[in-house]
């Protein structure tokens, strides 16, 4: 076997977990608005079950009515949700995964839109994202809470839960009260380290108690990475504490309000970069322990079982992304792994804009019953024309239907706008997408034709024709200055160091996604001087917030500046004139200009078609379509590849 | 039930457990001290009293009446009752099988239900008493005892013993049995004050073995329970300095982590990219020059 300790069952208080590799409660967003489970949340936790998952933890669940993550968080304090979690556990059992349900209070973390109660916290001081200053919770408040988790563990139990955990992590309420930062009371419930550690302890004394035999186990931040606040000695020795009354495993966790972007790792991060965490922890306890983020390797899970950091693995991201990786990792189908890149655009991304997640390269996530890709009952001869994300996404899923498939590709290389993309700094993983499409292309024995344009006249034969020609960038849809040159995105990549060195750049931000940024950090890491502008409100306006977060710590170590709201009103020579929200600002020695707009679907070949095939079923995939990001790229390739 | 703990009074510790050092001019600068394994058998007693299994703990010792002050240290840790066995000789670094024979006549007066000891002593490292006691009681003997408790079908021991490597056997043992520790576990007892200054206003009772101590008519077995292999122990792993600034604690990480990010790059496409990969490769000498 491959990878010996990734597949050796672990038992914790008799409940056998056939492997280390475990899912973390992550919030799926598919629940029903009642806050009860749908067949989309069943379907989705079976999907993995049956993937070889050895432990899911269900979603972070509420325990009680003033806590809501969104209108879509289970309300495990209501009896209503048991028939549903019955159902649920009983499936994901069916299938020899065992089921821990998360306890949840966000505390101060959240806003009160759902629940429509004033938020509660250990003390009456403002969340820095959420923006509400909380009601501080009187003593009365906090026993009732305590019993609130003590009533919600014993509605686990009776859903048939193997486990609860208790959210200490992430800066909700427990670790609000846990952190000097957020825990300003002066009553038996703050102050001293006791005093701050007391209410986790009558948390879990309370779900203890109601656990029976049930597992009781906790996640939480190995450091708050913030000055003041807890740091990984003041976790060890709370752990050590808290396992004394009688925990059965610890989860470690990473990231809250205060430093938001390790919660959900994106790219910018390297792979395992907080085992050492688990690895701090578990030098001190006697309970497994398990770590988490960025691990989206069974090979790197292997590397931390090895080496001692961690008894168990949280694969999360790496299991929506391919749900059958612990299956194909116990064969030994390494190639066979849908990678996870670490790209937020539809797992978070989707959370913050309130939608049901899915995965950029998976398109199934939450559509694992329309989207299961059956054989196609009468095999067809589709052609698909272009080797970027929606092409091969499209020859992947016909291929797999059984359909006869020719690719073809201008150019003498697969990957399309990914391999753009991955050319801007810190975002060569997505590169990885494109590689793992191409490998099964390979596996699945689609013919591809590098180096050819297909014609109309090259496609009549086909049954079938689904177009992926994606965009192109035109000229710069902005001219600042006549005296200064200017740039489109794709010449602005092939910008060398000696353009580039020593010039004042500007950057226009008119695709409000990442390509701006990335490029203002290529310029500035070859030796230019950057600012970018945007008319909008601020650079990058749709880049999810943890990209934008990393990526701005970067510029802001480059030098790079930006301008909001900004109209060009003039130029003289190299000299342009910017107002922004009345101010007027003079960039001197502006040496060039690259325009960052969003790209014009190419539809040549769809309009020749058109002309002169009309009776053909032709399908327009990804950015020729309309042009998007790669998850839409991608979903299109696959829905489409279903259609056909 | 009465655990006995069987103390050993170490004067010096020897570079090299098995070849004790003649430190003779040290002897009358240093105070008595009781060992490492033999505080671990202390330790054992005393849990086994907190979890009502046994009534109370009586170490002994020993020696001349210098050796009162083990028996003071072991009173003042939470022993009920301490008893010196005179003995004019070397205990432990010449005598050691006469002193074990002779601790065995006393505890057959004795309604010990077990008797626990160092494994080692700290001086001459020989850790022969335990096996001439068991020996000559003929009970059993568990050896490198870290974790000990009552089973709920009395009377049994169950033995957790580090068997190496830290690998840990855990085996039932019909009592009475004499148990040897190995080390001291986590958490730390503290001598008390008052029970310091009480053992001052006390005379330390002595126990003399009776002339032909009777021998044990059955022989009883341990029961082999289970064997657990050891936790591996965590490699050393990059953990940023605590006393940094989050934020460069946070730096740290971003650019390092389990698996850095830190590489070759190769920058180009087709036949160019594959001789520039192919060159790399000759580099770190995983192809053929």
């Amino acid at each position: 076997m491959m990878f010996p300790r990734l597949f050796t069952p672990l038992t914790i208080k008799g409940v056998t977990i056939r492997n280390r590799i475990i899912a973390t409660g992550h919030l799926t967003h598919f629940a029903s608005t009642d806050g009860l489970v749908t067949q989309r949340l069943i379907d989705y936790h079976v999907a993995r079950a049956k993937g070889g998952i050895g432990l899911i933890i269900t979603e972070s669940m509420a325990i009680h009515p003033s806590t809501a993550q969104s209108q879509y968080t289970i309300r495990l304090y209501d009896r209503q949700v048991l028939p549903g979690l019955r159902e649920l556990t009983s499936q994901i059992k069916a299938y020899g995964a065992a089921v821990f349900c998360q306890l949840h209070h966000m505390g101060r973390e959240m806003t009160s839109v759902d629940t429509m109660r004033p938020v509660v916290a250990p003390s009456a001081l403002m969340d820095p994202l959420k923006r509400e200053v909380p009601h501080e919770l009187s003593k009365a408040e906090i026993r009732e809470l305590v019993e609130a988790y003590a009533t919600c563990t014993a509605h686990a139990r009776e859903a048939g839960y193997d486990g609860v955990e208790v959210h200490c992590a992430h800066g909700y309420l427990i670790q609000e009260f846990l952190s000097p930062l957020t825990n300003h009371r002066e009553d038996e419930y703050g102050g001293s380290f006791e005093g701050r550690l007391r209410f986790a302890r009558e948390v879990i004394r309370a779900v203890k108690g109601a656990a029976g035999q049930m597992v009781v186990g906790i996640r939480i931040d190995g450091d708050e990475f913030v000055d003041g606040g807890l740091s990984l000695e003041d976790v060890q020795e709370i752990v050590v504490a808290l396992v004394a009354e009688g925990l059965d495993y610890v989860g470690l966790s990473v990231g809250h309000d205060l430093n938001y972007p390790p919660i959900f790792p994106s790219m910018d991060f390297p792979l395992g970069c907080f085992v050492y965490l688990a690895s701090a922890i578990k030098r001190l306890v006697d309970v497994p322990v398990y770590t988490s983020h960025r691990i989206n390797d069974p090979a790197l899970a292997e590397r931390i079982l090895e080496e001692g950091h961690a008894d168990l693995v949280a694969m999360t991201r790496a299991t929506l992304a391919d749900p059958e990786l612990p299956n194909k990792a116990k064969e030994g189908d390494v190639d066979g792994i849908r990678p996870c890149v670490g790209c937020l655009q539809r797992c978070f991304h989707r959370l913050r804009l309130r939608a049901p997640i899915s995965c950029l390269g998976n398109p199934a996530v939450g559509r694992e019953r329309e989207f299961a890709p059956l054989p196609a009952s009468q095999p067809r001869k589709v052609a698909v024309v272009g080797g970027g994300p929606a092409g091969l996404e499209a020859a992947r899923v016909l291929a797999l239907r059984r359909h006869h498939v020719v690719l073809f590709e201008q150019e003498e290389e697969l990957g399309g706008m990914l391999r753009l993309a991955a050319r801007v700094p810190h975002r060569d993983e997505l590169m990885g997408i494109a590689r793992w499409q191409i490998l099964q292309l390979k596996r699945l024995g689609v013919e591809v034709r590098l180096g050819q344009r297909a014609s109309a006249k090259d496609l009549a034969p086909f049954d079938a024709v689904v177009l992926a020609t994606g965009a192109e960038y035109g000229p710069p849809s902005l001219v600042v200055s006549e005296q200064v040159p200017h740039y489109n995105t794709l010449e602005a990549l092939e910008l060398g160091e000696a353009e580039v060195a020593g010039k004042t750049i500007l950057v226009v931000d008119r695709d409000y996604h990442n390509k701006a940024l990335g490029l203002a950090e290529r310029l500035a890491q070859m030796g230019a001087q950057v600012v970018v502008a945007t008319e909008e409100a601020e650079v990058g306006v749709d880049l999810d917030l943890v990209n934008k977060m990393m990526i701005w710590e970067r510029l802001r170590e480059l030098g790079v500046k930006s301008i909001s709201k900004a109209r060009f009103e003039g130029a003289n020579g190299e000299d342009v004139l910017v107002v922004h929200e009345g101010w007027e600002r003079v960039l001197r020695g502006v040496g060039a200009v690259v325009v960052v707009d969003k790209p014009k679907a190419n539809t040549l070949l769809a309009r020749e078609m058109e002309s002169q095939f009309p009776e053909k079923a032709v399908y327009l995939a990804g950015n020729c379509a309309a042009p998007r990001l790669t998850p839409e790229a991608i979903f299109d390739g696959y829905r489409i590849a279903l259609e056909i | 039930m009465l655990a006995v703990v069987l103390l050993k009074k170490a004067v010096f510790l020897s570079e090299s457990a098995l070849r004790p050092q003649p430190v003779q001019g040290l002897l009358a600068t240093r105070r008595p001290f009781i060992g490492a394994h033999d505080l671990a058998a202390l330790h054992h007693a005393l849990s086994l009293r907190e979890q009502a299994a046994v009534s109370r703990v009586a170490a002994i010792t020993a020696g001349g009446s210098e050796a009162d002050v083990i028996l003071c240290q072991a009173y003042a840790l939470g022993a009920d009752e301490v008893f010196r066995v005179p003995w004019e000789g070397d205990a432990g670094l010449t005598d050691a099988s006469p002193v074990g024979r002779v601790l065995a006549g006393v505890l057959a007066g004795l309604p010990a239900g077990v008797v626990f000891c160092g494994h080692l002593s700290p001086d001459s490292g020989r850790g022969l008493v335990p096996y001439v006691v068991a020996q000559s009681l003929g009970w059993p003997l568990v050896t490198r005892a870290v974790k000990v408790q009552m089973t709920p079908d009395l009377p049994h021991l169950r033995i957790h013993r580090d068997v190496g490597r830290g690998n840990r056997e855990v085996v039932e043992c019909p009592l009475p049995a004499v148990v040897t520790a190995v080390r001291y576990p986590s958490g730390w007892r503290y001598p008390k004050c008052a029970r310091l200054l009480a053992f001052r206003r006390r005379n330390v009772p002595t126990l003399s073995p009776p002339s032909s101590p009777g021998m044990p008519s059955e022989k009883r077995w341990l029961a082999d329970m289970e064997m657990t292999r050891a936790r591996p122990r965590p490699k050393k792993i990059f953990t940023p300095d605590e006393n940094l600034s989050a934020a460069e604690r946070m730096k740290m990480i971003v650019s390092g982590g389990l698996k850095a990010k830190k590489g070759k790059v190769v920058d180009g496409s087709g036949a160019d990219a594959a001789s520039k990969v192919y060159e790399v490769l000759v580099e770190c000498g995983y192809a053929p020059k």
